[in-house]
């Protein structure tokens, strides 16, 4: 079976590029620009919220259709850069100042769900101005970084992950490991 | 796997159905592996109905036109068209670097659109490719090669972008099934504003000249490393400011006057370039985290003289598909050697290596 995803498009420069790991892993990927509102969550398997050069909260007008399908949808969800710090606010966490570029050591403290079989220490890329600086309550943090304790979470009762670090470019190790484990959740 | 062979024949068949009746393209072919791919998709698709020309800008490396014309000859039929004083006569005094850019645009699809109404051309082939215009979109950069509607309305022309949905690795792939020769299909991206771009800050014939000769040394010094993409930029050697950052070390650094470009969560920066000398013992490959608020771009020093009006920066890269990039691990020696020669050029004070990894920095300057 197919499995379907649909990635809402903040305007982040990687954007394409979780769309075309989507695509070589044999998903039928769809981008959604947020800001033109035509995201309807039921046609899909599963939802990545990507990149984008907003700061959050301020530059994120009208959150309330993402925040509802964050906090009421029932389908596996994967945030990634402003998407991990948009899940986080959502759920109550809280988002400060903090700048990561480049090749980053990722400290992966529990390989659960999307971090399994990726190994204790990877490289993996950030591009962020920002960064959760307290999670969210019903979330465990499952990886840090030398400056940042929050790179990776997962909700503890629904299918909600994100990471702070960009699994969709190549220098990333590991990256296309952790779309496969988010399928793999996707299919249920 | 991704399929070449399909991705070509459902593009020869789709260009034949779409624009099988229309008079005559003009494919302007800069020698690079998309515009020569797009260029040649085109042609298998309408054959003598396009028409291929080198546009040489005056922003090209040393000889440039004639050497491409040279290594297409089986391929195409390519006509050299020499414009640079065009360009710089609308270029000459520019600095920002996104007004360069756009300037340049303007005056490029100007006299594609001339020499395209000169042939009865209604349509322009064009190489790009999916970074294009995701970073144009994003707001990085100003690709030269993405037209905007409201630009193809004011010139006048439509275009064909064949390999618009691809990614580098994939156009290499198509290029390879076409018969390209390894000498095209490997030869490192050039940016569509050439060494316009490579000339940082203003614009002057002067440091045009000076980053040609270098571009003509460090092609052929690093030509057999393993480096997706390796070049020279040169601008002032004028210090605005000076300062040290802490953290497991301290660090000098002295601040450039000019500006380069850089991309930080997902935003376009344009952001002083700092010149770093002591690394007290730091790696020269993990100082750029020491400048996350303050620079695009971080520059190694490897030699000063002390005497001269110029810097020479020399970037080398890897990168699979262009999006994000690792500096290329140089060793100090070979870094010495090739700056020796650069050092060599009149007027070139000082020459350093650029030590950012996209992000924070972009691989260009401009």
């Amino acid at each position: 079976m197919t499995v379907s995803i649909g990635v809402v498009y903040f305007g982040g420069q990687y954007n394409h590029l979780i769309w075309r790991r989507l695509r070589e892993l044999e998903v039928d990927a769809n981008l959604f620009d947020y800001f033109k509102g035509d995201l309807n969550l039921d046609d899909f398997d599963g939802l990545i919220i990507s990149g984008g050069p907003q700061n959050i909260p301020e530059d994120i007008y009208n959150l309330s259709s993402i925040a509802d399908a964050i906090l009421k949808g029932n389908r596996p969800i994967l945030g990634i850069c402003l998407g991990h710090q948009l899940i986080s606010y959502v759920y109550g966490g809280q988002i400060g100042e903090g700048r990561e570029y480049g090749n980053t050591l990722l400290y992966v403290d529990d390989e659960d769900t999307i971090l399994r079989g990726v190994g204790r220490k990877i490289i993996v890329w950030e591009s962020h101005n920002k960064a959760v600086i307290t999670p969210p309550k019903d979330f465990k943090i499952l990886a840090r970084s030398d400056k940042f304790m929050i790179q990776a979470l997962m909700h503890v009762k629904k299918h909600i992950y994100s990471v702070q670090f960009h699994p969709e470019v190549k220098h990333t190790e590991r990256g296309e490991l952790i779309f496969k484990n988010f399928i793999e959740v996707c299919r249920g | 796997m991704w399929d070449p062979k399909a991705f070509v024949d459902k593009s020869i068949n789709d260009l034949k159905i779409k624009y099988g009746d229309i008079n005559r393209v003009l494919a302007a072919v800069s020698g690079g592996v998309d515009s020569t791919t797009a260029t040649l998709i085109t042609y298998r698709a309408l054959g003598d109905k396009v028409i291929p020309i080198f546009i040489d800008t005056g922003f090209m490396r040393f000889n440039e036109g004639f050497r491409v014309r040279e290594m297409l000859r089986d391929l195409i039929p390519l006509e050299v068209v020499d414009m640079s004083e065009t360009f710089y006569e609308r270029i000459e005094g520019l600095s920002d670097a996104e007004v360069k850019r756009k300037a340049f645009r303007e005056v490029f699809y100007k006299v594609v659109s001339e020499i395209a109404n000169g042939f009865g051309c209604e349509y322009v082939v064009q190489g790009t490719i999916a970074p294009d215009w995701i970073e144009t979109l994003g707001g990085i950069k100003t690709q030269h090669n993405v037209l905007s509607d409201e630009f193809l309305k004011r010139y006048g022309f439509k275009v064909i972008e064949p390999l618009r949905e691809l990614y580098k690795d994939q156009v290499r792939a198509v290029a390879k099934y076409l018969g390209v020769p390894n000498s095209i299909i490997y030869r490192q991206p050039f940016p569509g504003p050439g060494l316009l771009v490579r000339t940082v800050g203003l614009f002057t014939r002067e440091k045009l000249s000076i980053v040609r000769d270098a571009t003509e040394i460090v092609e052929k010094f690093l030509q057999n490393y393993s480096i997706s993409q390796y070049f020279p930029a040169v601008w002032e050697y004028e210090i605005s400011d000076e300062g040290k950052v802490c953290e497991e070390v301290c660090i000098n650094y002295k601040v450039f006057r000019i500006k380069a470009t850089g991309v930080k969560g997902d935003s376009r920066v344009y952001e002083p370039v700092v010149l770093v000398d002591d690394l007290g013992g730091l790696s020269p490959y993990a100082v750029y985290k020491y400048f996350n608020n303050k620079a695009s771009h971080i520059v190694w020093q490897v030699v000063d003289r002390g005497l001269g009006k110029y810097f020479i920066s020399i970037r080398a890269v890897v990168t699979e598909d262009f999006m994000t990039a690792d500096v290329f691990n140089l060793s100090r020696k070979v870094l010495e050697d090739l700056a020796e020669e650069l050092i060599k050029i009149n007027g070139v004070r000082a020459v350093g290596y650029d030590v950012t990894p996209k992000p924070p920095a972009t691989i260009e300057y401009e």
